[in-house]
């Protein structure tokens, strides 16, 4: 694999893991009663996808 | 080598359908021209009315993907290209329409594509209210499109025409009866595209929505122009990042693949990204299980119910939690 295609592959990854801590805290949150400390606990969110995911989720919270 | 990245492709592309995540079926701009150019409920309204009602993705803001509302206990379904909800406008938030979206290469894939379509309008209206019983399961039905684009037709005369079907008062038996209490909620729209090189802006007799779908799917243009023409005709501003995947979804990176054409390069970031996507969120779910379990003291289950598993990571996910703890 190339450095480009690697590149493509990292970064689709780091999405693809923000996308679901994004959707897990939501899913804690709305379906299962959790609140919002609690929730982000639970879903393990990784150092590198921390920024993105907490401020998907305010977006998605209304904060 | 060309022939085991095709495979690897191939793989992954199998893998992508399987996910539904057709991603230019959520941008808001096409979606919004395809509900005002084929529904009944959002006709004629202005594009950025019908955004206003479409149900997005809190997470990036593209048309919200319902597939995964998608299940009967009984029954083996398939799994969709796409499926969204939009409120119809001045009702309150249960009249709602579901329109799926399904992109087909071949219009006779070795079987008829009106039964497929037929087929998975019942699904759409048997999956609706599942979680109630009786009566209230009958109420409040959502209407249901389920719209095919073909890129191919059976006829030339079906070329860029948009046909729906629905149910309809048919004769009679005994005395002619015009009365009719029926509210159609099935609706199987085929969008057939054709290779008409003439561009919408310059023969306005062409439905909208064939002209952008066109833009995207037809013609020789490469994505660049694509792009330009959609921003330029039809004020649509796509990433060209989804007009190529667009491309890669309806088969066409398969046979330019199969011709020896040399132009992977560019698909190749695409589906690998697409691949890093999937096994990204596959890790994501193992690793938090797995803290769910050792770290927090949850049971198996619930650890697995709290990681909210997406439907396209499931297999490889337990798979792997297999591997490391037995599951």
């Amino acid at each position: 694999m190339t450095n480009l295609l690697q590149e493509e592959y990292d970064m689709g990854m780091i999405e693809g893991i923000t996308k679901h801590c994004v959707e897990t805290i939501l899913m804690l949150i709305n379906n299962k009663g959790f609140d919002r400390e609690t929730a982000i606990n639970l879903a393990n969110v990784p150092d590198d996808c921390r920024e993105a995911v907490y401020s998907q989720v305010d977006i998605a919270l209304g904060y | 080598m060309i022939e085991k990245e095709t495979k690897e492709i191939t793989k992954v592309e199998d893998r992508r359908r399987d996910s539904g995540s057709k991603s230019i079926f959520r941008d808001k701009g096409l979606i919004a021209e395809m509900l005002i150019g084929i529904t009944d409920e959002f006709r004629d309204m202005e594009r950025d009315e019908v955004i206003n009602c479409l149900c997005l993705d809190p997470a990036d803001g593209s048309v919200k993907d319902l597939n995964g509302e998608l299940s009967l206990s009984d029954a083996g379904l398939a799994r969709l290209d796409t499926l969204i909800e939009a409120v119809v406008p001045g009702t309150d938030d249960r009249v709602r329409v579901r329109f799926n979206v399904e992109c087909q290469r071949r219009f006779s894939p070795g079987y008829d594509l009106y039964d497929r379509a037929q087929f998975y309008a019942g699904m759409l209206i048997a999956t609706q209210n599942k979680e109630l019983t009786s009566v209230a399961r009958y109420k409040n039905l959502k209407s249901i499109y389920t719209v095919w684009v073909c890129l191919e037709t059976d006829t030339d005369e079906a070329k860029g025409t948009i046909t729906r079907y629905g149910y309809r008062l048919m004769p009679s038996v005994g005395k002619e009866r015009t009365y009719d209490r029926l509210k159609n909620k099935s609706n199987l729209v085929v969008v057939c595209l054709d290779d008409c090189t003439e561009t919408y802006s310059k023969d306005h007799s062409r439905p909208k929505v064939i002209g952008i779908l066109n833009t995207i799917f037809s013609g020789n243009m490469c994505d660049e122009e694509r792009k330009n023409e959609l921003r330029k005709i039809f004020k649509l501003d796509i990433d060209l990042l989804l007009i190529r995947e667009a491309r890669v979804m309806t088969d066409l990176l398969q046979e330019e693949y199969d011709m020896g054409k040399e132009d992977g390069f560019v698909e190749g970031k695409i589906e690998g990204k697409i691949e890093g996507k999937i096994e990204g969120k596959t890790e994501q779910c193992v690793e938090t299980i797995l803290m769910l379990i050792n770290e927090k003291g949850f049971d198996r289950k619930t650890a697995i119910e709290l990681a909210n598993v997406p439907n396209e990571c499931r297999e490889e996910v337990f798979s792997q939690l297999n591997t490391i703890i037995g599951y």
